[in-house]
């Protein structure tokens, strides 16, 4: 077969094959393709497909390595010099320290330990590393490094250790454990990123799956998820700077001491971290820091670019590997109120070389930027066998990236350097020698530096434009000396720079208990106008503690807090409950006049025992009436049975004057019946004024609740509404949930009646399966016919799904569908809902099957069938033509999947799969998606008391309930109080069987796609800020009030958010176009049609941008409610701050099939700052 | 025999040692019934418990220090400690709520499957202070009760004291008292459960500058190399105490006089040189911790005025006058030293194996909840095995000392 032949049409050998292997072959016999494949693709290029590893020549390697215009890119070392570097660190000589393990993932039994720790060392300064020492040996696993002036740290496994080299000979003379007890769950997780602080700590990560317990002169120290460790050795205090993320293989600090943290399996790139931060996957924090770079999956490393060497426009990036995609990303970080945005830049090396696996940087004493490639065609060990034959042991390279004629920086003298040297070099424009400098500083003792110091600071020019600079470093050093320079720390706070500020505050939080005047130096900080100088004070007050402390961090609460700002001031307020909570109950304005700083701090806490303050505030009438929805909404969630029954009953009356904020009440009213089951009395007429006062929402929610709380006397008032034909339908099905919730003979004979033979079909449908949540037994034959009646367009899933939480009803279904015929596309939805159970349904799996007559299918590929498969892919399959299949919503992937941040996220993004996944791993996913399933989304089962089992992924955690997602996207809220156990199931929500109705062909279209994804060429998603989600509008079922608004209301009504439209989610293909031609129109009076999009962009910053298509021809725009005039392919608009929604409608005729894209665009000189909102 | 333990190291080879051995004994005496402890042919024994346990591992002298005690018998030992552990097994626990750490820790020791085990808690524990005390005991009453299956026999080891490392490092003062608590209250536990318990917390004796004493631990809280070298001491002498004292001496007619710690003949050459066919009952410990205390010490009274050296196969390993010789020389080294090293070795290696075997790494992977993708790895935890036996078959000839000759060579031209 012709290698070059990729068209099905200009390959007369594939088409024959299809035929062979049509849609029926491959449904029903799997393994017929096989067969019939095997007479075409020899089993030699299959099996070369399987263990397809790139050419490990350097050379080669490096001509596949394409760096930014303006660099290079050169070998500074090698194997066999070195294999398997992971970690990297330079000596203050100059020398390259670099951890390797070629024992990674897994020791063999028997084996003994034998990683490495090398020193490399360029004696002729040629930029090639030509001499090597093994500096310690023995070790295992090694995954981090970091060389201080007094010896070498190493993360290894379980331990974290220090060597000393007194003779420096390169080679470790002693040995001893720091910190022993980091866990070891999963290898690539292990302690990692060994940084130095600038104030003379040391900073390391471990990651998600890592439960570590150390003991401490201080006592124990706790982490069991990812974060970041400071560890001030001199006096071995430990504590964690901060949580979360899933493998946060990069930290870095910047010129002004904040930090940033990137992500190896997350999806939001580059994070901005502080003292305290929290981000994704923290256990039991109600809120988290978002990333910022949402989208951007898989990195590892992290480093600042600084120093003179590179060029200006390049000072201050961040740097960080996309070791999956086989390139290394930059990214601008920004002010934006008291965090940053980090919008992406140009890519700093790209590669088409699989085994390019850039992992950690380091900025060089020479200024150049040294890359640590770990080298392999394999990335994994959860998902790829540990012993996997293509896994790489012995390769491994050191790259140098230099920008083209620029010269290098001198390497500086340090370790033999005097204090009045070492002080000069604290103003190098080199970050590297500055913190070296630093180090020296710290390890040659305050007596023979604080003086020096004094004298160096005094002696600096107030006038030079850099002075702030340059006196925070000296108080950095004062700080690593353990004599903080309180008079520097009084200049930074009198800066005009609000970054030295931020500096001088965070030099507090070191140790605040032992600063004179710490108060006044917090007074100074709260009432400054920049917020992260208020961030930075609220970090000092978390760590000094008291009702002091909490009463004047409540002072910054505002009503327009900028997220991390938020998130500050909520873990203050939450950490220092202890503190605040019987003085707030002795004084509830202990924090102000504004209620809401209160019901701020409350809600930090989220527990019944904080609400008192509010409650007798309430009681004595001092509420603001603006504050009274939320006040009643947070007494609603958390109060007892006398504080919701009186909630209860001023909603009611605010209902009945139609005062706001009824909705939000009944809401919490809701969540306090599910997870605390605390209910309010509430009478049937109560349930009646509120069904005839209320807002449609209000009502359906009252219609639930009425069960909920089990009012005596509603059934009739539900069973009315069900019945009613106009009763809109999310009211009816809330009625019916009202019934079953009720629980009582006579809401159990109401459903009978209501699933009647006599009812029109839609009610039969919704009374059923309320029948089967209360009766499920009883329901059975209701639900076999209405099963049985069921056509494609109507939604059986609530049908079945009572029967998937209990496998003996699961069962005794079965046995009722026997005989019985279903709706094949009805079986076929259904039949998805199992891919996630982990209960045992299999016999009622077998009946819908029968029923529908869908045929069984066994996917699984055997090695060679794989091997054959992959082969037959790589000469057939076509990534263009798989795109479009990935986007069918019949497979559901876009509704489960993102692609640079963009679509679903039931499932991994997957930005970057094709880059990271060998082909059979893909393979394998599709086909049976229980087989590996992805860090972070595995399903956690319930099994409820009752003994019924509920399965999704966590979304969240908190002492009372979980929440889970189910396969459906839904929130299920779970009281901890009805769950008997709690594990972590083997399956994946990725129901098996989605690609079944493909044809062989389009499986390998799909697959080739998918590893497409990432690599270089069409299918890399570009870092360019692209619209990729959108919004639009449909004939929402064919309602007909839906289209009399849109034929007759003018155009603009279009932007207004009438609760009546739906908009519906729709993507950008990974180019950023959207196929405009799959957006369906709607017709206007008059025959024109018209399609309506929508997009967000998230503005931190107002100010002018710009919008540009790449063809605005025969768009109307809308900027909110406004028009913008004059669209053109470069449009400007200025927008004010907040998420902003656009609007675009284009008449079908003009518009036709050109596809559209919008990317964002700043404007010189314009202060915005503007964010595309993607996602789901 | 308390007494003659302390006059009988009559040498000022190490003043700590004495200082040390004397309080061994009070240690072992304060609430003690265990006086008959034994490790019994075919026991298995098992450590549970913190960062000391754990750690030991690195060192080896513990289980050294047991296995040369009863050189006879076949003992299997097995270390399941975990750094940062508590009494309920808390670090344990892996993804699972902390309780279930307990569960896992059952079954580290249904793993170890030992008849006897060693339990040693309450060094992190003791930063609650007396407000924690109670809980503390009470958890480890449970533990006590859920390791005590009937036919196992238990040993409590206390805390280890706390060495003030100087500034900034924390004093140890307040944490001092407070190990003092829980190890009163421990050794009253282990009393109420007619329980064996060392105190490690009033024998061990941190770094004195006065009195001249070594570091013996890295960071106030963790013992070093040294610090568990005298812990293995403390702990084989609380337990099963026994005169580690090895002498041989000669009266005036050159017949043997004592023979202490060792089996011993001599015979003399036409030469005069005397020639010493020994077996030592154990392998000598030292030189652990650095000190040679355990060595043969050596006495001839019938030797002529002169220089003699001694002499192991052809390699000399002390010289002396005919009064020094007349004195008793002490050895700096003898043969079984490094069998003794060689022992600690093999032990050591053993142990890692066992770590990787018990605790591998990946743990998600292989036994936890991914393990439906990567479960097949755990086919590796076997095939430790041969491993583990193969260093344990060192061991069992290693800890049995070898018979080894000594000659005690006039010096030709000596004078003295």
């Amino acid at each position: 077969m012709s290698r070059s032949c990729n068209g099905r049409a200009a390959c007369p050998q594939a088409t024959a094959e299809l035929d062979v292997t049509s849609t029926a072959a491959w449904n029903k016999q799997p393994y017929l393709f096989v067969v019939a494949a095997l007479v075409f693709v020899s089993s030699s290029w299959a099996q070369r497909a399987l263990t397809d590893i790139p050419n490990p020549d350097p050379a080669y390697q490096q001509s596949l390595l394409k760096p930014a215009e303006g660099f290079e890119v050169s070998l500074f070392a090698s194997d066999p010099m070195i294999a398997k570097p992971i970690a990297m660190s330079f000596d203050a000589k100059g020398r390259l320290w670099v951890a390797t393990s070629e024992t990674y993932p897994q020791i063999m039994p028997g084996q003994t330990p034998s990683d490495k720790v090398y020193r490399l060392e360029d004696t002729d300064g040629d930029g090639k590393a030509d001499k090597r020492t093994v500096f310690a040996d023995g070790l295992l696993t090694p995954t981090a490094i970091l060389v201080m002036p007094e010896g070498v740290y190493v993360g290894n496994s379980t331990e974290l250790l220090f060597f000393e080299d007194k003779d420096d000979d390169g080679v470790a003379d002693n040995k001893r454990v720091v910190l022993s007890g980091f866990g070891t769950e999963d290898t690539h997780h292990i302690v990692h990123t060994l940084r130095a602080g600038p104030a003379g700590r040391i900073y390391f990560n471990q990651s998600i799956y890592i439960h570590s317990y150390l003991e401490t002169p201080h006592g124990i120290r706790e982490l069991k998820a990812g974060g970041v460790w400071r560890l001030r050795p001199e006096t071995m205090e430990l504590d964690v700077y901060s949580r979360g993320l899933v493998n946060t293989w990069g930290f870095q600090f910047d010129n002004w001491g904040q930090t940033f943290q990137s992500d190896g399996a997350g999806s939001e790139g580059i994070s901005h971290s502080f003292p305290g931060a929290a981000f994704r996957t923290t256990h039991g924090y109600d809120r988290i820091l978002p990333g910022l770079n949402p989208g951007q999956p898989k990195m590892s490393g992290l480093e600042i670019i600084s120093g003179r060497h590179f060029p200006e426009e390049w000072q201050g990036r961040i740097i960080t590997c996309d070791f999956r995609g086989n390139r290394i990303n930059a990214f601008k970080p920004v002010d934006s109120n008291s965090g940053f945005i980090a919008p992406q830049q140009e890519d700093l090396v790209t590669s088409t070389h699989g085994s390019f696996r850039p992992i950690d940087l380091q900025m060089g004493p020479d200024g150049a930027l040294y890359v640590a490639d770990w080298y392999n065609p394999i990335i994994q060990h959860g998902e790829v066998d540990f012993r996997d034959e293509r896994r790489d042991h012995t390769h491994g390279r050191i790259w140098r990236i230099t920008a083209k004629d620029r010269a290098l920086v001198k390497k500086p003298t340090i370790k033999d350097a005097s204090v009045s040297e070492l002080l000069k070099h604290l103003i190098a424009p080199e970050a590297w020698t500055r913190t070296q400098a630093k180090l020296f500083l710290k390890d040659r003792g305050a007596d023979a530096v604080v003086r020096p110091l004094k004298n160096w600071v005094r002696s600096l020019d107030a006038s030079d434009s850099q002075i702030d600079a340059y006196r925070l470093e000296a108080l950095w050093v004062s700080l690593s000396l353990m004599k903080p320079d309180i008079g520097l720390i009084d200049q930074l706070l009198s800066s005009n720079d609000f970054h030295a500020r931020a500096a001088a505050v965070r030099a507090l939080e070191e140790h605040p208990e032992r600063i004179d005047g710490i108060y006044d130096f917090m007074e100074r900080a709260l009432a400054d106008e920049h917020p992260r100088v208020q961030l930075e004070a609220l970090h000092v007050l978390r760590a000094l503690g008291g009702v002091r402390a909490a009463s004047l961090a409540s002072q910054v609460y505002s009503e327009s807090m900028d997220e991390a700002f938020e998130f500050g001031l909520w873990t203050t307020m939450k950490i220092l409950a202890p503190d605040w909570q019987s003085a707030a109950v002795k004084n509830p304005r202990l924090f102000g006049s504004d209620t809401r700083a209160l019901l701020f701090a409350i809600r930090s806490v989220n527990q019944p025992e904080a609400l008192e303050p509010l409650d007798v505030l309430w009681k004595s009438g001092e509420i603001e009436e603006a504050v009274m929805p939320d006040a009643l909404e947070l007494l609603g969630e958390l109060g007892d049975a006398a504080i919701v029954t009186d909630v209860f009953q001023e909603t009611l009356s605010r209902a009945e004057r139609s005062l706001p904020g009824v909705l939000k009440v009944l809401k919490a009213l809701e969540q306090s019946a599910t997870k605390r089951k605390v209910v309010p009395e509430a009478t049937a007429s109560d349930i009646e004024i509120l069904l005839k006062k209320g807002d449609l929402e209000s009502r359906i929610a009252i219609a639930r609740l009425s069960g909920a709380w089990k009012v005596k006397g509603v059934v009739g008032t539900l069973e009315t509404l069900v019945k009613d034909l106009n009763t809109d339908t999310k009211l009816s099905l809330a009625a019916v949930e009202g019934l079953v919730s009720l629980d009582s003979s006579e809401s159990k004979s109401a459903l009978l009646r209501l699933g009647g033979s006599n009812q029109p079909f839609s009610t039969r449908l919704r009374a059923a399966a309320g029948y089967a949540q209360s009766s499920p037994k009883a329901a059975i034959p209701m639900v076999v016919a209405a099963l049985s009646d069921a056509g494609p367009k109507d939604d059986a899933r609530p049908l079945i799904r009572p029967y998937l939480s209990n496998g003996r009803m699961a069962d005794a279904l079965a046995k009722g569908l026997s005989g019985i015929t279903i709706d094949g596309d009805v079986a076929t939805v259904g039949l998805r809902l199992f891919g996630s159970v982990t209960t045992n349904t299999k016999l009622l799996q077998a009946a819908m099957q029968k029923a529908g007559g869908i045929e069984p299918l066994n996917q699984a590929l055997d090695t060679e069938q794989m091997a054959d498969f992959i082969g037959y892919t790589h000469a057939n399959g076509d990534a263009a033509r798989g795109e479009a299949i990935y986007r069918r919503d019949s497979l559901l992937c876009i509704t489960c999947h993102a692609l640079g941040g963009s679509g679903g996220s039931l499932g991994p993004d997957l930005t970057s799969i094709g880059a990271s996944a060998p082909m059979d791993y893909i393979v394998d996913s599709l086909l049976q998606p229980q087989k590996k399933i992805k860090e972070g989304y595995h399903v956690v089962s319930l099994t409820k008391k009752d003994g019924s089992v509920l399965a999704g992924t966590l979304v969240k955690e908190d002492s009372e309930s979980f929440v889970l997602r189910d396969m459906a996207d839904q929130r299920i809220l779970v009281a901890k109080s009805d769950v008997a156990s709690q594990t972590i199931s083997p399956v994946s929500l990725m129901p098996p069987g989605l690609t079944a109705p493909l044809r062989k062909d389009e499986l390998a279209d799909l697959v080739t796609f998918l590893s497409s994804i990432g690599k270089e060429g069409d299918y890399k998603v570009s870092s360019k800020p692209v619209v990729r989600t959108f919004r639009y509008l449909d004939d929402q079922d064919g309602s007909r009030a839906f289209a009399d608004i849109v034929r007759h209301k003018p155009i603009e009504h279009m932007v207004t958010d009438d609760p009546r439209f739906v908009w519906l989610a729709a993507y950008a293909r990974i180019d950023g176009l959207l196929p405009v031609a799959e957006i369906p129109s709607l017709r206007r009076a008059g025959e024109q049609q018209y399609r309506y999009f929508q997009f967000d962009l998230d503005v931190k910053s107002a100010g002018k941008i710009g919008l540009r298509f790449n063809d605005a021809d025969g768009f109307r725009l809308w900027s909110g409610q406004e028009e913008v005039e004059g669209v053109e392919n470069e449009t400007r608009v200025v927008l004010g701050e907040g998420k902003q929604t656009f609007t675009l409608a284009a008449l079908r005729g003009d518009r036709s099939n050109r596809d559209l894209s919008i990317e964002i665009f700043e404007i010189p000189g314009s202060s915005a700052q503007v964010q595309v909102v993607n996602g789901k | 025999m308390r007494l003659k333990c302390c006059l009988s190291l009559r040498h000022s080879f190490a003043r700590f040692f004495l200082v040390a051995s004397c309080l061994v004994s009070l240690g072992a005496q304060v609430g003690r019934s265990q006086s008959s402890f034994e490790l019994k042919d075919g026991d298995r024994v098992a450590f549970l418990g913190d960062t000391f346990v754990e750690r030991a591992i690195r060192y080896g002298h513990i289980e050294t220090a047991l296995t040369a005690r009863w050189p006879d018998r076949e003992i299997v030992f097995r270390n399941i400690g975990w750094s940062g552990d508590n009494v309920g097994g808390r670090a344990r626990a892996f993804f699972d709520p902390v309780d279930a750490g307990f569960e896992n820790l059952k079954n580290h020791v249904q793993l170890a499957d030992p008849s006897v085990v060693f339990l040693s808690y309450g060094a992190m524990a003791a930063f609650a202070g007396e407000s924690g005390l109670d809980d503390f005991i009470q958890s480890y009453s449970k533990l006590i009760e859920t390791v005590d299956t009937g036919n196992r026999r238990l040993v409590i080891v206390s805390p280890t004291p706390r060495e003030a490392m100087g500034h900034p490092m924390p004093d140890p003062k307040a944490q001092n008292q407070n190990l003092k608590f829980y190890t009163d209250a421990l050794r009253s536990l282990a009393s109420r459960h007619d329980i064996p318990f060392v105190d490690l917390f009033n024998t061990l004796v941190p770094r004195s500058v006065a009195r001249g004493t070594r570091a013996i631990t890295d960071n106030g809280i963790h013992l070093n190399d040294y610090g568990y070298a005298q812990a293995a001491e403390r702990i084989v002498q609380a337990l099963a105490e026994h005169s580690t004292v090895k002498r041989l001496s000669l009266d005036k007619e050159g017949r043997i006089e004592e023979a202490k710690g060792l089996r011993a003949s001599v015979s003399k050459n036409s030469k005069g040189d005397l020639g010493f066919e020994l077996k030592d009952e154990r392998l000598s410990l030292s030189p652990l911790g650095g000190d040679h205390s355990q060595n043969l010490e050596l006495a001839v009274a019938n030797l002529p005025r002169g220089e003699y050296r001694l002499e192991y196969e052809g390699k000399v390993i002390a010289t002396g006058s005919a009064q020094k010789w007349k004195r008793g020389i002490q050895l700096a080294w003898e043969p079984s030293n490094d069998q003794a090293e060689q022992l600690r070795a093999a032990i050591n290696r053993k142990n890692e194996h066992f770590f990787h075997q018990w605790r591998p790494q990946n743990e998600t992977y292989i036994r936890g909840f991914r393990k439906h993708e990567q479960g097949q790895n755990a086919a590796d935890l076997p095939k430790f095995d041969p491993f583990i036996k193969a260093e344990e078959m060192k061991i069992a000839k290693l800890k049995k000392p070898e018979a080894y000759k000594l000659t005690l060579t006039r010096v030709k031209g000596g004078e003295g």
